[in-house]
């Protein structure tokens, strides 16, 4: 599907950005958008494949980018907003000016978070993508999520163009630096893990190559209105039992530190519909958490976890 | 500006127009423009109390329908319309949040687009006393799946205003209150329930205060809000002046009807703390023109004629 096509690629710099780039690089024109901020990163970019620009989304930076993408990854987003209007800018009218650029797409894949659906009484509750919306996370993330989802389904409405959004709960691989990498860092580097909003917080994690893996059964999906898909992985798992499965690898006992008001309450899927579409995950967690030790702590020996 | 200027001559799209808030506003501005409705007009009598009021009735769907028989050449929008019981946030997005984005989408040309959205979009605060202002947190604390499909709507009419470079205002409404139309709003349905049994619901748990505004207030609010329109979209509260205390509230209804309110503590009280900043709107549309002593009476006098008010 995107083989020899044109491809806008926002948040290319992130986790997902990343990851999705190495797999597509090689067949198709990636434009990669981010801010580039991190040193060395433009080259990883270019050595990647991408096509690497460092435009503010959130300014008119947009004019400086060709208009006929084939398809839209839109990955960029605040992960921490600091105030109600960054939150809106960066995570609801960015969409919008993305899709206004981007008329012409064939397709628009949205990356939306796991933690907008309604808490639930049971943590252990997966949430399918029918289930009801609405929390308070992250400040002002999950609120301004949900206006990103709405603004993706306008876009869609108004220009008739397909679209996917994708609700991406923690995803993690060695590459990685989102929440649950960090949280491995920490451990190793202090004997710490932050505390969570509930106990257990359980949440279904997803390893980095596998989500490559869905951006075209994704794309795929996309329809006006929106189709929603749940990017998560196979398997619910408690926060504190993915802590003491790195404590046994690494033969060190995680202690608590917290609670802070950033920790992730439990938000776990149903991964149902991606498995449908793009079969069972390809790596369990315990593999994943190994492979993102070896790959950020080469020199820590590993204990058989078995 | 004259107050009806804008909108005088001007082709109007206005929907909703059959519940409360938007007949309050069609009543003002129907003899002074071309207006239109869109509704669903499910209510027997609805659609021919419209054309007497000089509307021009479109039966619509807003979430779903294609809108072929509405014209696309307005000059402005109101867009009250609201599913205010989803029975699932995905229900309410339908409504609530895709709805308004088809509209701005067939209605592409308007100079403005006035959308009413509601203070239940906001993060709710266990400060009873907290003041709403258009920049407080935003969350999915108020209200249930209500208050998640109109905050979508924020999001959808913000991404409108920005595809199709539509100035649009969105108008974050309290509870009102007023008037003898036929859906008693539940704030009204408490005060019947009053003038019957004498009793009134409070929170268990805590005081309850909240801005709410007098109905025939509201149609003074459209005009500058319209003007006040942008890209981005603008947020403006739409608010009384003044924090009322549910007490004092039932303390005076009760002393105008010479009843006194026996307060009745529940677990259910229908309502969140809502204290709004109106300080925006009084900015851009002046002071509201009913302070809310003399809207409970106007509102008691037409929604209960044959009570005798006390002075």
């Amino acid at each position: 599907m995107l083989a020899g096509s044109k491809v806008l690629l926002t948040g290319a710099n992130g986790q997902i950005g990343r990851a999705v780039a190495r797999r597509f690089a090689g067949s198709c024109e990636i434009w990669g958008v981010s801010s580039y901020s991190a040193p060395g990163s433009w080259e990883e970019a270019e050595a990647r494949g991408v096509r690497p620009l460092a435009i503010d989304i959130a300014g008119d930076g947009l004019q400086r980018l060709p208009t006929d993408f084939d398809y839209v990854l839109h990955f960029a987003e605040a992960s921490e907003p600091r105030s109600v209007a960054e939150g809106l800018d960066r995570n609801c009218h960015a969409v919008a000016r993305v899709m206004k650029h981007c008329g012409a797409a064939k397709a628009f894949l949205h990356l939306s978070s796991a933690w907008v659906y309604k808490p639930a009484p049971d943590p252990r509750q997966a949430f399918a993508e029918a289930a009801d919306i609405g929390r308070n996370f992250g400040g002002q993330y999950a609120a301004s999520k949900i206006t990103g989802e709405a603004a993706a389904r306008a876009g869609s409405l108004i220009l008739g163009m397909p679209t996917v959004i994708c609700r991406a709960n923690l995803v993690f691989g060695p590459a990685g630096d989102g929440a649950l990498d960090r949280a491995i860092d920490n451990f190793v580097a202090t004997g710490e893990v932050q505390a969570t909003a509930e106990t257990p917080a359980f949440c279904s994690p997803l390893y980095e190559d596998d989500v490559a893996d869905l951006i075209e059964p994704s794309l795929a999906l996309a329809a006006s209105p929106p189709a929603i898909i749940n990017w998560s992985g196979d398997e619910t798992v408690a926060w504190s039992e993915i802590f003491r499965h790195v404590g046994r690898l690494i033969d060190r006992e995680p202690t608590e530190f917290g609670p802070a008001q950033s920790a992730r309450p439990s938000c776990a899927q149903d991964p149902t519909l991606r498995r449908s579409l793009a079969g069972p995950a390809t790596t369990s967690w315990q593999h994943a958490v190994a492979a993102v030790l070896q790959a950020r702590h080469p020199r820590i020996a590993l204990r058989d976890s078995a | 500006m004259r107050p009806g200027a804008m909108l005088s001559g001007k082709k109007v799209l206005i929907t909703g127009h059959t519940g409360r808030i938007g007949e309050a506003i069609a009543e003002r501005f129907a003899p002074v423009c071309e207006m239109w409705g869109l509704a669903r007009y499910s209510r027997e009598g609805s659609w021919e109390e419209a054309i007497a009021r000089g509307i021009t009735p479109v039966r619509g769907s807003m979430g779903s329908d294609s809108f072929a028989e509405l014209p696309t050449d307005f000059d402005y929008v109101l867009n009250i319309a609201a599913a205010i019981h989803p029975a699932t946030t995905q229900e309410g997005i339908i409504d609530n949040c895709d709805g308004p984005a088809r509209l701005m989408g067939h209605c592409r040309n308007a100079k403005a687009f006035l959308h009413v959205s509601t203070v239940s979009v906001h993060q709710y605060s266990d400060d009873e006393r907290h003041v709403y202002s258009e920049e407080s947190a935003l969350g999915s604390g108020i209200g249930s799946a209500y208050g998640v499909s109109k905050l979508a709507g924020e999001g959808a009419v913000r991404a409108g205003a920005i595809l199709l470079d539509m100035p649009t205002v969105i108008c974050r409404q309290n509870v009102q209150y007023g008037g003898a139309h036929p859906d008693a709003n539940v704030f009204e349905q408490v005060i019947d329930r009053f003038l019957e049994t004498g009793e009134v619901p409070v929170p268990a748990d805590r005081k309850y205060y909240c801005s709410a505004d007098y109905l025939y207030d509201i149609p003074d609010w459209v005009e500058p809000c319209l003007e006040f329109a942008a890209v981005p979209a603008t947020v403006v509260n739409w608010c009384g002046d003044e924090p009322i205390d549910w007490l004092e509230l039932f303390d005076y209804i009760g002393w105008m009807v010479g009843k006194a309110p026996i307060f009745v503590k529940t677990d259910k009280f229908p309502f969140p703390n809502s204290i709004q900043d109106p300080s925006r709107r009084q900015s851009i549309a002046g002071r509201a023109r009913t302070d809310w002593r003399e809207g409970f009476r106007r509102s008691l006098e037409m929604r209960h004629p044959d009570l005798s008010l006390r002075t």
